[in-house]
């Protein structure tokens, strides 16, 4: 559980916000928009990694919002947590999941838990091959004894050994087909 | 680990060699070598006997078509290609091939277009009948790949697929043309990989060398491939 990392719940209805408030706010630090505008707001003041995303509201809709964070390129997963069912509008549509209403405490704090764990993933995924083409951009260039001999190769080959461990670790998760592609997707809009 | 798939992958029918003879289920394959010297083809071969062993095959193709992809297969397999393979076709040219089941080939704009590649895979994986006995993969090629995305990309692509492989107790085998591209992406490439095939041509005729397979000879050997051994 990530203490530091940030939730935004986006619901017009105060009910059903506060009580995915209340499964929220012991692990993470929560913000409540009940409208797309407020949802707005919050996200040109706040850092937020995940934003739950109701779809339907008056005013500012949810796809609103989730085409204002993508127009945006704002750094965040979005949960789409909605009653609408899905329909093929939603191919088109950059969220990360889909969550139809009613929802459990157990599947929110689930999927919040899913989404910050991919956050991380894809990050180390970044590290790691930045530290690879470091790494072999080097032994292109110096020989043993200079490798051998330098602390910061023997730092930047000790984090390597980590970042690989966490990432072969991590590789189970990747049975799952949602996360495999999201991971990829990540990857493919990673510079966009 | 899905169910149904083997411990390991018969491979002594195309690479006849007294100290191997399967690779473990799960072993990411890097293939490398020049231009023309049968990188390609070795992956057919392999790939193809995935259709006579009552395995998967699937193949992703950056460089020829799926009717390239499925007559090299049924050529070598010498068989008909069955449901058995599923071609990703990320060929500029492609066109469908008749000799796939409909279904089995899907057709991309591009070899960037990575997501859609991962979501054929994922597609894939929930298609297939689960009564075949393991999944062979061939993805030709890294070298094709680098030309329409950047190395860093590429690399993570790859990292995400190899390590789904190796989850899924896949065979997987990845093409690269080591001359095509500088050292320094052919070594940062090859640290993703468990094993390599590296071929060559020398004065003597092609040569194979099997890296990084658990007791087995590293050394370079003379070698032809099964289907140009049987032609007339």
């Amino acid at each position: 559980m990530d203490e530091n990392a940030s939730v935004l719940i986006v619901e017009d209805e105060r009910d059903v916000a506060e009580t995915f408030r209340a499964a929220l706010d012991s692990d993470y630090a929560v913000y409540v928009a009940l409208s797309g505008r407020e949802a707005i707001d919050v996200l040109e003041s706040k850092d937020v990694d995940v934003v739950l995303l109701d779809r339907w509201m008056p005013g500012l809709s949810g796809d609103d919002v989730l085409e204002w964070i993508e127009d945006r390129e704002i750094d965040c997963q979005v949960a789409m947590v909605t009653a609408v069912d899905p329909d093929f509008d939603i191919l088109t549509m950059g969220f990360d999941e889909y969550l139809l209403k009613p929802v459990s405490e157990e599947d929110l704090r689930r999927t919040v838990e899913n989404l910050l764990d991919r956050t991380d993933l894809s990050e180390k995924r970044r590290e790691y091959a930045a530290l690879r083409a470091k790494q072999t951009a080097l032994e292109a260039e110096k020989n043993d004894h200079e490798l051998a001999s330098n602390d910061q190769y023997d730092q930047l080959r000790s984090r390597i050994e980590t970042l690989e461990r966490a990432l072969d670790d991590a590789d189970q998760s990747l049975a799952d087909n949602t996360t495999f592609v999201s991971m990829i997707e990540d990857i493919d809009e990673g510079d966009k | 680990m899905p169910d149904q798939q083997p411990a390991e992958y018969d491979v002594s029918d195309v690479l006849p060699f007294e100290d191997f003879t399967t690779i473990p289920a799960g072993t990411n394959v890097l293939i490398a070598g020049p231009a023309y010297v049968g990188k390609k083809e070795l992956g057919h071969e392999l790939l193809a006997r995935a259709v006579v062993n009552d395995e998967d095959a699937v193949a992703i193709s950056t460089d020829g078509n799926a009717a390239a992809v499925s007559n090299a297969v049924q050529r070598v397999a010498e068989a008909p290609v069955d449901d058995s393979l599923f071609v990703i076709d990320c060929s500029r040219g492609a066109t469908s091939s008749d000799n796939v089941p409909a279904g089995h080939v899907t057709n991309l704009s591009s070899p960037a277009d990575m997501t859609g590649i991962g979501i054929e895979l994922a597609k894939h994986d929930r298609q297939r009948s689960g009564t075949r006995s393991g999944t062979r993969v061939l993805f030709d090629s890294i070298t094709t790949l680098l030309q329409y995305v950047d190395r860093r990309r590429a690399f993570q692509f790859v990292d995400v697929l190899t390590g789904r492989f190796t989850v899924d107790g896949y065979l997987s085998l990845f093409v690269i043309d080591d001359a095509a591209i500088d050292d320094q992406t052919v070594s940062m490439f090859a640290h993703e990989f468990d094993a390599q095939i590296k071929l060559r041509e020398s004065d003597g005729g092609r040569e194979i060398a099997l890296r990084g397979f658990p007791g087995v000879s590293t050394e370079w050997r003379s070698y032809e491939l099964p289907s140009q051994n049987s032609s007339p």
